[in-house]
């Protein structure tokens, strides 16, 4: 696999003016780092693309999906906006705090896991919406929890 | 319920059209061939007798749109067709399954544009949370670059990174230029000065997906469908306390009524309609009483509400109108970009006023402060989301405000921990709980 | 000899070079609208602040003055003079004083708000008061 480096610079073709490589780059360099973006990953992207680690920081703190404190193996995510939360999804969250005992907002000791809520991602007639590192669980109840914890344990 | 026809979802028969032969079997990319083959002013021309308006939420007419942007000899500066995938609106998630059903449709709708407005760049702005949808156009966009359906116009697929102000388009061509995505004041308007500073054409999923079949059937036929002022089908996103909830392609003009309950299956489980949120969240709602209105443009102006996108979020009678109210403010607040005052500190104070209603804590002149800070936000913002969260909460307390007022004569809340949305964690609230309990621990 | 544009500020006429911003315009007329955030020694005006709010004759929206050149004709109304320009400028400035510490060194440019914290105050801290310190939204600047 290219390096980092390598495969921003890639990116940075496709565009007409290379400073709008850093979200795909950032992206790119979170996901090398184990999904969050330290010190060093802010630094890789900003040699890449000519800019200061500062200025990658203020676009990394704007956006809901970049984290600049390190995060869980696994990030679950469940949607608690409007239609999720009428068709239950408080019950589901409080089914995966108690699963994996595990506060919203927190991440586990051992580093297993990030439990946390999430705003409207696009699934809402599929309630209750959970994401799973970003890939999306359609209709989850609360008694489907445990049997999801159980998977990803695995 | 007769059975409607589907224009953008048409050839697929329920199921999706994700292999390239499937998609040209079904006469996949003749509306584009035969763009090709007409002048540009034509394509536009095409589009503007169609009637087809913007299916993001500003209902726009696309031809008129495209109409405005310079021609290439008027201003030589490269042109851009920007596509908003960023579908971010609670309650809305049709962009999402065309382009997972139909991609090959939309894709073709973006090069039909691109010819239209005469640019050879064309950038899609897919919301970071879309990962599956980003898969799904990047194999459909490479399968076109290899049967050469690209005609020399470069498509870049760009990632999102979970913003839902980024859905503006302004904000969306800062953060396409690399920035923080805080909207700009217009003017001037994107299609002189957009992307780079350059003409651009800012144009819906669902919009340009349309496109395609409106060179398929021609604008006399599209326009037959729907009604005046808002012709053709639309994809509407159905969810909340509804038996069948999910995306439904039906002509503009049906009623509240046939969607919710001839195709939705109406209210599960015996509950009562309490109230409908008709075009995502940032539409004033409506009651059980204007369950005949026509889903149409004019027709939810009447009633003082808005078409939007098309989001219809059906309430049953578990809920209580302060907690939705506490919901969707804490939505704004979190989402509000920070850059203009009344937005940054309004949404957040609306939050706080509401949560001290539904606390019991509140007393008359704190309904009186609700409705004024609604007030002195409408209107004075930047950009649309800080009146969006006024709309909503005004909206909410003028249709339901004898609950409003139970809460604050019985000092709380009157459905006592039975409401549907009882203790529903917002992200915006997430990390205050945690540290409130481990301050009380 | 530059192309002039006949502008209305407050009921003031004034002749302002073609291109001229609305914010310098109306100072020719002798009027200072209050700008928080425009400083054209930092750069373009980004109208942020929203104190500029501005009723401008046949556009039915507030505008925030700052961002806009004047044309020939435009007739501008100011807090002065445009009770609805008043109010917008009133709520800016109770946005910003509700989470804001009444005690913070007066500012010394030249756009001094002249409105006295004491007309807000009361009606700001009220029912309901922020808390000093809380956990802003992620995006915020403050």
């Amino acid at each position: 696999m290219a390096s980092v480096s390598t495969r921003i610079e890639k990116l940075r073709k496709q565009y007409p003016e290379s400073t709008s490589a850093i979200l795909p780059a950032l992206r790119l360099a979170q996901e090398e780092h184990g999904g969050w973006l330290p010190p060093e990953a802010l630094r890789e992207v900003a040699d890449a693309l000519d800019l200061t680690p500062a200025y990658c920081v203020s676009i990394a703190s704007f956006y809901d999906q970049f984290r600049l404190e390190p995060l869980g193996r696994t990030l679950v995510e469940v949607c608690t906006n409007v239609s999720c939360a009428l068709s239950g999804a408080q019950q589901v969250l409080e089914a995966f705090e108690r699963e994996l005992g595990l506060e919203a907002g927190t991440t586990a000791d051992d580093g297993s896991f990030t439990l946390g809520t999430v705003e409207c991602l696009g699934g809402c007639g599929w309630a209750t919406v959970v994401a799973i590192d970003n890939r999306h669980r359609l209709r989850v109840q609360p008694d489907d929890v445990p049997a999801i914890v159980q998977e990803l344990r695995a | 319920m007769p059975d409607h026809p589907q224009i953008v979802f048409a050839g697929t028969d329920g199921g999706a059209l994700t292999r390239i032969e499937d998609y040209e079997s079904a006469g996949g990319f003749a509306p584009l061939r035969k763009a090709r083959s007409m002048p540009p002013d034509d394509v536009i021309a095409e589009l503007e007798a169609s009637g087809l308006r913007g299916r993001g939420g500003a209902f726009f007419p696309t031809g008129r749109k495209w109409a405005f942007v310079p021609k290439p000899d008027q201003l030589p500066k490269p042109h851009y067709l920007v596509v908003n995938a960023d579908e971010s609106e609670p309650g809305t998630f049709k962009d999402r399954e065309i382009m997972l059903r139909v991609p090959f449709r939309f894709l073709e709708g973006c090069l039909i544009a691109a010819h239209a407005i005469q640019c050879e760049h064309v950038f899609v702005y897919i919301r970071g949370e879309y990962e599956q949808e980003f898969e799904v156009l990047r194999d459909s966009l490479e399968a076109m670059r290899k049967a050469e359906l690209l005609g020399g116009v470069t498509v870049v697929l760009h990632r999102g990174a979970g913003a839902y102000i980024c859905g503006e388009e302004t904000a969306l061509l800062e953060s396409l230029e690399g920035k923080r995505g805080q909207p700009r004041t217009k003017p001037p308007f994107p299609a002189i000065a957009g992307l780079y500073a350059a003409p651009t054409a800012v144009n819906n999923v669902e919009s340009i997906t349309t496109v395609t079949s409106v060179l398929e059937l021609g604008a006399g036929e599209y326009a037959k469908l729907g009604v005046e002022g808002s012709t053709g089908t639309r994809v509407f996103s159905l969810s909340g306390d509804v038996v069948n909830p999910g995306n439904y392609e039906l002509p503009h003009g049906i009623t509240l009524r046939e969607l919710v309950y001839d195709v939705g299956g109406g209210v599960p489980g015996g509950r009562e309609l309490k109230a409908i949120i008709p075009g995502g969240s940032s539409t004033s709602v409506l009651t059980a009483a204007d369950i005949d209105t026509k889903l149409d443009f004019t027709s939810l102006v009447e009633v003082g509400s808005s078409i939007g996108s098309a989001g219809v979020i059906v309430i049953d009678d578990r809920c209580c109108m302060v907690q939705l109210g506490i919901r969707v403010s804490q939505f704004y607040e979190h989402e509000s970009c920070g850059k203009c005052t009344p937005c940054r500190v309004g949404t957040r104070w609306l939050t706080q006023i509401l949560e001290k209603i539904e606390d019991g804590r509140a007393s008359q002149p704190d309904l009186d402060l609700l409705l004024s800070v609604c007030d002195r936000i409408l209107g004075k913002c930047l950009c649309p989301l800080g009146d969006s969260d006024a709309i909503a909460v005004l909206s909410y307390v003028d249709k339901f405000r004898h609950e409003y007022q139970a809460h604050i004569d019985l000092g709380r809340c009157p459905l006592e921990g039975d409401s549907s949305l009882e203790g529903i964690l917002a992200p915006s609230a997430m990390h205050g709980r945690h540290a409130h309990e481990v301050a009380h621990a | 000899m530059p192309e002039l544009v006949a502008v209305t500020v407050d009921d003031r006429r004034v002749d302002v070079p073609k291109g001229t911003g609305l914010v310098e315009a109306a100072l020719a007329a002798g009027i200072e609208i209050p700008v928080f955030c425009y400083e054209p020694r930092l750069g373009p005006p980004v109208g942020a602040c929203r104190m500029c709010l501005v009723e401008i004759e046949g556009i039915p929206k507030l505008q925030a003055g700052c961002t806009l050149t004047v044309q020939d004709g435009m007739v501008i109304r100011t807090a002065a003079t445009s009770a609805k320009a008043a109010e917008g400028q009133e709520a800016t400035l109770e946005f910003i004083l509700v989470n804001h510490p009444l005690d913070c060194p007066r500012s010394t440019s030249r756009s001094r708000s002249r409105r006295s914290s004491r007309s807000t105050g009361s009606a700001a801290f009220s029912a309901t008061a922020a808390p000093a310190s809380r956990r802003t939204s992620r995006r915020t600047a403050s």
